[in-house]
């Protein structure tokens, strides 16, 4: 399309593209950028990110090897973290989890991102029946507490990573469905929508092309705190026993197996990084949706 | 006039809307927002329609295009019948969309009526797109045209409307608008918005591209001068009904009905010390769900009478092309 | 007659993420006591900030005031604390806003609305004031007061909610009330006898007014002298009558030009547009549009040019008493 542009201007004996056209995403780029807290968040969660990605080669063991020569030894002396109860390298076991609490987290929120924007968009945009049938299912979905659901479904499907991400992923879509519903039919009153049908377009096209890109800012912003919940709520289902299986390592399991008194004072590096992984990561993406929430709604003046 | 050819043939149009009353009755009341308007719009002329905010005017643009479903009457355009609520005949949706490539709506407020999420020349494009007006290699060179033809630089194109002013987004909507190249141009309060110099500089542009594009106007607006100004002939409107109709300087200069006088009466004078008309006009404007009996403007008429109060007047020719709706005309 | 409020060389800019915005560059004006002063200019021309930097309304995360002073019966409100200020806002100084829909708030009765502005700032103590406050609207013509009292704002009219407000900043018995575009989003009719209301009020309270507006026949109606603000500089202060008889900007001049009466079929209008406020001002900034531009006025930035009456031009043109006619 630049191109295109240039090529106009040129024809038109116009040198060349003058002051920048910055979209709406460059605007928030460039506000975001400016929030200290919301870049030291994406630094820390881009650092956290390389770190678990290049597992393979930082790790010295693997996750699940066991070696009953080294049980529950403090770090030092070739194990930076010490070992668990089986001898396995905490190290490497807080790096792996890491990849699987992540992974989690992400592919539970595209789940939910999934359901969430379709239903509630056909919800928003078409109302009436199919608004009330949607809303409904919504409805019964969020009616009963998340853990009391959450571990019925684990115990219908069983423990294990792909079951985790079902689990959350379908018990986090009807706010994420709210949402977009309460959106769009707020947008569905701007005048550009009306003109928009004025013009003869379809209503897929109005959908897709005039009504979402507005709705994506709220949503990007609870997406990203989508991700934060969900590795709270991973590390709860593991600690518990529901989510991943032991001996797949995940930061919940590994606090869950940290449970007796005797490990939590005299074995601190069972628990502690893990639980400090925890915190570091979910602030980060907090201060990022923060960041990202300010961005993309500027005061006005500015 | 006569022996040209209507354009638009709007008959008894209604629309009302049923506001509940309570949560404790099943009744509900009636908004009646457009109540029973016949109007003919005549081609390559414009038509002015006048009226204090909240009489239904915006209402009646929108339901002559169908934009919002109407309850009653019908609308016949370019010899097409876009629907006939009485005998349950509505145009179909597929035709309806093609057609509405001859009938476009400039709306009033220029900062919701762009996307803030597109460029102005992709607003533009996707109508033209959509109705392929022009072959697909020709069409950003059409929408710069266009867009250049509003007064708006070739740069418009790439823009963010946020970039703009008001009177320029309200230049985008037109250019917008009349890239379809359509027959019938509805315009509600198109320059409501901006400030009086730029008004003067978008009506002007808007009277240049009918010249030039041999379009109709429907221009909807509260300010009576400007209407004045630029159509050829007035329709003044009070609560959902027509009260006076002609030729634009008669209502202006020899208005008959009260509402039209008392509507002049309190215009702001041109120079300071200047004397205003009198203006008796007293008490507010009644809410739509509550019309008064009989005449509907009895309530603030000065001349009101036992006739007034208990008989609504018909719209009746009172001279020759000049109708108002008054029992004492 | 005594110097209500002075204005003296004030200058407010926007840091924002596309640059600095200058909304008001320079500006210098007084008020005298019990005078209806009307402030004239395009959306752009910097009116509106400067009445929110008299009240002190201006966002303190972007807005920035390099320097000036604003001189309230000699008290300079920019260098007050915001306690100082909250005592004087609503008090001494009020201000009625556009929207009246969006100045009131939604969820509290009318009533209570006006009643906390009386408990705050009224001179009497009085807890059961709802008898002043009916006596007070039906002064401004609010038909069936006692009613309209216990309503809340959704179910009044434009017209009624700004009569509220004028209510609200009328209560206190201000020193200056700054009403800003009242008019605008109201109807002919409901507008004629808004600014009846606030004529009437202001003869009897005494208080001084500075009315904002674009609407020449607004101001030609209520003001007693006219400023006309451009780019966010004074450009020309005059008596009213004399404005309307011969202005002598020339942007003053265009304006009066462009109304729409007596037009038939193609109005008349200012060319060009007004630069945004990120562009930076080089010269006279009614250069681009002005249909007597010299060479000069391109580089060199006029003056203002006092003139014994006391009126003020900022043009190229208009110097010493002597003007070219045109």
């Amino acid at each position: 399309m630049k191109k295109l542009w240039m090529r106009l201007c040129q024809m038109h004996g116009r040198k060349e593209l003058s002051a920048e056209h910055l979209s709406f995403g460059q605007l928030t780029i460039k506000r975001f950028c400016r929030d200290r807290w919301a870049v030291f968040g994406c630094i820390v969660i881009l650092a956290v990110l390389c770190i678990v990605l290049a597992a393979p080669v930082i790790c010295e063991y693997k996750p699940e090897t066991i070696d009953k020569s080294m049980i529950r030894k403090a770090p030092g002396e070739g194990h930076i973290l010490g070992t668990d109860d089986y001898g396995r390298d905490v190290f490497s076991r807080l790096v792996y989890g890491g990849r699987v609490s992540m992974a989690v987290a992400v592919c539970a929120t595209a789940l939910q991102l999934f359901f969430g924007i379709v239903l509630g968009s056909f919800a928003g945009y078409f109302g009436k029946w199919v608004d009330s049938f949607i809303m409904r299912v919504a409805d019964v979905f969020m009616c009963f507490p998340f853990y009391i659901i959450a571990v019925c479904l684990a115990a219908i499907l069983g423990p294990g990573l792909r079951n985790t991400i079902i689990i959350l992923g379908f018990l986090g879509w009807p706010s994420l469905c709210r949402m977009v519903r309460a959106e769009i039919l707020s947008i569905k009153e701007n005048d550009f929508i009306m003109a928009a049908k004025s013009l003869g377009l379809s209503s897929g096209e109005i959908m897709f092309r005039h009504i979402l890109p507005n709705v994506i800012s709220p949503i990007i912003v609870s997406a990203t705190l989508s991700v934060a919940g969900a590795i709270m709520s991973e590390a709860s289902l593991s600690f518990l026993n529901l989510g991943v299986k032991i001996p797949q390592p995940s930061w919940g399991n590994m606090l869950s197996s940290a449970q007796s008194m005797n490990t939590l004072i005299n074995e601190w590096w069972r628990w502690v990084p893990p639980g400090l992984c925890i915190i570091i990561v979910i602030l980060s993406i907090n201060y990022i949706g923060e960041g990202l929430r300010k961005a993309m709604t500027p005061k006005a003046g500015e | 006039m006569s022996n040209e050819n209507p354009l638009i043939e709007i008959n008894h149009l209604k629309k009302y809307y049923s506001v509940s009353n309570g949560i404790f009755t099943n009744k509900k009341a009636s908004l009646k927002a457009v109540d029973d308007v016949s109007l003919t719009v005549w081609k390559k002329h414009s038509l002015g329609i006048v009226g204090e905010s909240g009489c239904g005017k915006s209402t009646m643009g929108k339901t002559i295009l169908r934009l919002i479903e109407p309850s009653g009457g019908s609308v016949v355009f370019g010899g097409k019948e876009l629907f006939h609520v009485e005998e349950k005949r509505f145009m179909d949706q597929k035709q309806l969309r093609s057609l509405r490539k001859e009938m476009a709506m400039v709306f009033q407020d220029p900062y919701s009526s762009l996307n803030p999420h597109m460029t102005i020349g992709d607003a533009v494009k996707a109508g033209v797109l959509r109705h392929k007006i022009v072959p697909r290699e020709e069409v950003v060179e059409y929408c710069i045209e266009m867009l250049c033809a509003c007064g708006l630089e070739k740069e418009a194109y790439a823009s963010y409307p946020n970039e703009f002013s008001g009177g320029q987004r309200q230049r985008a909507v037109i250019a917008r608008a009349l890239a379809l190249r359509p027959r019938f141009v509805v315009c509600d309060e198109p320059t409501a918005a901006l400030d009086v110099s730029i008004q003067s500089q978008v009506l002007n542009m808007m009277l240049d591209m009918q010249e030039q594009m041999e379009f109709t106007y429907l221009f909807i607006s509260h300010n009576l001068q400007v209407t004045r100004a630029f159509c050829d002939e007035i329709a003044v409107m009070y609560l959902g009904k027509i009260v006076e109709k002609g030729k634009a300087d008669e209502v202006y200069y020899h208005s008959i009905h009260p509402y039209t006088k008392a509507l002049i009466a309190s215009l702001p004078v041109s120079e300071p010390g200047r004397k205003k008309g009198e203006r008796k006009i007293i008490n507010s404007i009644p809410s739509m769900m509550d019309v008064p009996q009989g005449c509907r403007f009895h309530t603030r008429c000065p001349y009101a009478d036992e006739k007034c109060r208990t008989e609504e007047p018909e719209l009746r020719q009172i001279e020759d092309g000049h109708a108002a709706a008054c029992h004492r005309a | 007659m005594g110097k209500i409020l002075e204005v003296n060389h004030l200058t407010v800019e926007f840091q924002t993420v596309q640059g600095i915005a200058s909304a008001v560059r320079d500006l210098s004006f007084d008020i005298n006591e019990g005078e209806i002063i009307g402030i004239v200019g395009e959306s752009g021309s910097g009116k509106s900030v400067t009445s929110l930097a008299v009240m002190g309304l201006l966002d303190e995360n972007t807005a920035r005031i390099p320097n000036g002073e604003i001189l309230f019966r000699g008290k300079d409100l920019l260098k007050l604390s915001e306690k100082e200020l909250c005592k004087l806002r609503g008090a001494e100084i009020t201000m009625v806003f556009q929207e009246p829909a969006m100045a009131l708030n939604p969820v509290m009765r009318v009533e209570k609305q006006l009643q906390e502005v009386y408990r705050i700032h009224a001179r009497s103590r009085a807890k059961n004031c709802r008898g002043e406050l009916t006596a007070l609207l039906e002064e401004l013509r609010v038909p069936d007061a006692g009613q309209v009292l216990k309503k809340y704002p959704f179910e009044l009219s434009g017209g009624m909610k700004q009569r509220i407000m004028i209510a609200m900043a009328m209560l206190s018995k201000p020193q200056l009330m700054i009403a800003d575009e009242p008019t605008t989003a109201l109807d002919v009719t409901t507008q004629a006898e808004i600014l009846e209301l606030i004529k009437m009020m202001q003869k009897e309270t005494g208080c001084a007014v500075i009315l904002i507006t674009h609407d020449l026949g607004v101001i030609a109606e209520m003001a007693d002298r006219v400023l006309v603000m451009y780019r966010g500089q004074l450009v020309e202060q005059r008596e009213i009558g004399e404005f309307y008889r011969g202005a002598r900007h020339p942007y003053s001049k265009d304006l009066l030009r462009s109304r729409p009466e007596g037009f038939d079929r193609r109005f008349w209008s200012i060319p060009g547009t007004i630069p945004n406020a990120y562009t930076p001002l080089t010269g006279c900034g009614y250069c681009g549009r002005c249909r007597q531009a010299e060479e000069r006025c391109q580089d060199t930035p006029p003056q203002l040019t006092i003139f014994p009456d006391g009126s003020q031009v900022r043009c190229h043109k208009c110097r010493g008493g002597m003007e070219n006619e045109q």
